[in-house]
């Protein structure tokens, strides 16, 4: 849709996660939510795209080997990217799926790995595509429009 | 609109310094020569004006000489007074006190406090499942409309004890012959943001208060009355629960619910309203916060050391015990609980109305903030490196005027 040709049109936010790193958990999507109050996105879009992106960080830190988390805003939407190097999720479909969770005893015992983060930013995004190949990584784009 | 605010600053105080920047969640205050403070950000917490080392910041509130425009005047003192004062001092004297000071009566404000409690506890009865935050703050308040628009819907829509005293206050003028204009309502209150809450409501269009004193600025005449045997005691008319509102949790056990979280000090009440916008805070069915640690005995506006006050609050609360009735609430009209106005969003971050150039104006700043260290020192004056990149955008600041940028070109 939106191309680098118009680009002054675009602003980027990203930040880098660190896998199991829990203390600094929450901070791309901090970032995320700042820029957009600064943009001025309303409050129900605010809240919407703060859990998106809240969910998918944590994703990130519970599942991942590591990625980044990063922001795009258009005129007309905006777009939650989530971009690791790995392990990939095997079974998208079902980990898309209310309390399918593959999140190891440990982390459930600190409370996460519920089972809801995907769904949950199923719900919140207009558009939800994730890409992940077993190995290489999975990326993560929720839509949401203005 | 313009907003009001009750924080100042007391120019020839400041000393210049950027202590009161850092500690600002809102980042309202840029250093230039002295502090200013971006009027439209303030949300009053008051913790400039703690943080503070040399008294420039003060919040703006009214004097005794304003109860001379009025023919009957009323008293209005927040529990929290009763933690200033040590064993000396007779409770019971330091609501007398305030007729030496010039009122003509006095209404407890924490028999309000007793009546909000009551009208909390109809509301969360019959409202099962929704996590509630407490509206008694008028910072957090402003807080949750600034930073967090879309929690609005979860502040409890109760009114605060102030206003419900202040009803109760012009009504008591009122049966004592007196016109609604000669009848004048002072608020005693340990900190700037209830000045705000008077002077520019959230949930009305105008306040049954006319004014508010400081407790600090009232502090030695009540020392000083209380001592004195013209001072007559006047009877304390709240239950415990009541008078324990004035220390952070005092309202969770006052409304007794056991599902409840209580968070004070403005960073972590931050923290906080970011969990529950996330949806991380569900089995929670009361959200009770205060801008001040301690809650409002922790208040800017107030002498003593906080937790020395709170400690004096709650065996204060425990001495005078007593359970709540909900008959009680009958006393009261029921509208004196009713949010007049809805609760509006206040984005006060935000760049431009215009999506577009909002979001040039975002890159333009990221620009700027990519040649500059990141370090959020403070030392140009704002808070952080971004907020001086937007500044510079926006063109409150002339120039980019970091520390760390010229001493790596004189390299």
């Amino acid at each position: 849709m939106m191309s680098s040709e118009t680009a002054t049109h675009t602003h980027i936010v990203k930040t880098e996660v660190l896998a199991m790193h829990f203390e600094r958990a929450g901070e791309g999507s901090s970032k995320i939510k700042k820029s957009l109050q600064l943009i001025g996105i309303g409050p129900e879009l605010l809240r919407r795209i703060a859990i998106i992106s809240y969910e998918a960080e944590m994703n990130l830190v519970i599942h991942s080997l590591g990625g980044e988390i990063s922001c795009e805003f258009y005129p007309d939407q905006v777009k939650i990217i989530a971009k690791d190097h790995g392990p990939g999720i095997a079974n998208v479909e079902q980990a898309m799926l209310e309390g399918f969770s593959t999140a190891t005893d440990d982390i459930r015992e600190m409370g996460f790995g519920a089972g809801i983060g995907l769904p949950n930013i199923k719900r919140c995004a207009d558009y939800l595509e994730v890409e992940s190949t077993l190995g290489i990584g999975t990326t993560l784009v929720a839509t949401v429009y203005l | 609109m313009e907003y009001f605010h009750s924080v100042q600053l007391r120019e020839k105080f400041c000393n210049g310094c950027t202590l009161c920047v850092k500690v600002c969640p809102t980042e309202a205050i840029r250093v230039k020569e002295k502090a200013e403070i971006i009027g439209s950000r303030c949300i009053d917490c008051g913790e400039c004006i703690r943080v503070c080392p040399n008294h420039a910041k003060t919040g703006k509130v009214d004097s005794l000489t304003d109860l001379e425009n009025y023919k009957y005047k009323i008293a209005l003192p927040d529990p929290a007074i009763f933690g200033q004062f040590g064993k000396t001092v007779n409770p019971n004297k330091i609501l007398g006190s305030f007729m030496s000071l010039g009122f003509d009566e006095v209404v407890d404000v924490a028999l309000a406090c007793e009546y909000v409690s009551l009208a909390i506890k109809q509301v969360l009865r019959n409202h099962k499942g929704v996590p509630f935050i407490s509206a008694s703050c008028p910072a957090v308040i402003r807080l949750v409309q600034a930073l967090y628009p879309d929690l609005i819907k979860y502040l409890i829509p109760v009114e605060s004890p102030l206003e419900v005293a202040g009803q109760m206050a012009l009504d008591l003028g009122l049966m004592k012959g007196y016109e609604s204009h000669e009848i004048g309502i002072f608020y005693i209150s340990p900190c700037p943001a209830k000045m705000t809450a008077v002077k520019q409501p959230v949930a009305r269009e105008i306040s049954t208060v006319n004014g508010v004193l400081s407790i600090v600025d009232l502090y030695g005449n009540i020392l000083k009355f209380t001592q004195t045997d013209k001072c007559k005691p006047k009877d304390l008319k709240a239950k415990g629960l009541g008078y324990g509102w004035a220390r952070a949790g005092g309202e969770s056990l006052a409304i007794s619910c056991s599902d409840n979280v209580v968070i004070d000090g403005i960073e972590q009440v931050n923290k906080i309203l970011r969990e529950i916008e996330i949806g991380k805070l569900t089995d929670v069915e009361y959200i009770e916060c205060w801008a001040c640690v301690g809650g409002c005995v922790g208040g800017p506006a107030v002498v003593e050391n906080p937790f020395i006050a709170r400690v004096r609050v709650r065996k204060l609360a425990e001495s005078i015990g007593g359970a709540l009735d909900e008959q009680k609430l009958l006393e009261v009209p029921p509208q004196y609980f009713d949010w007049q106005t809805a609760l509006k969003p206040r984005q006060i971050l935000k760049y431009d109305s215009d999506i577009l150039n909002a979001i040039s104006i975002a890159n333009k700043v990221q620009e700027i903030l990519d040649c500059l260290p990141g370090f959020d020192c403070g030392a140009c004056g704002a808070p952080t490196c971004r907020a001086h990149a937007e500044d510079k955008i926006q063109g409150t600041t002339q120039e980019i005027n970091c520390v760390f940028q010229k001493k790596e070109s004189k390299k």
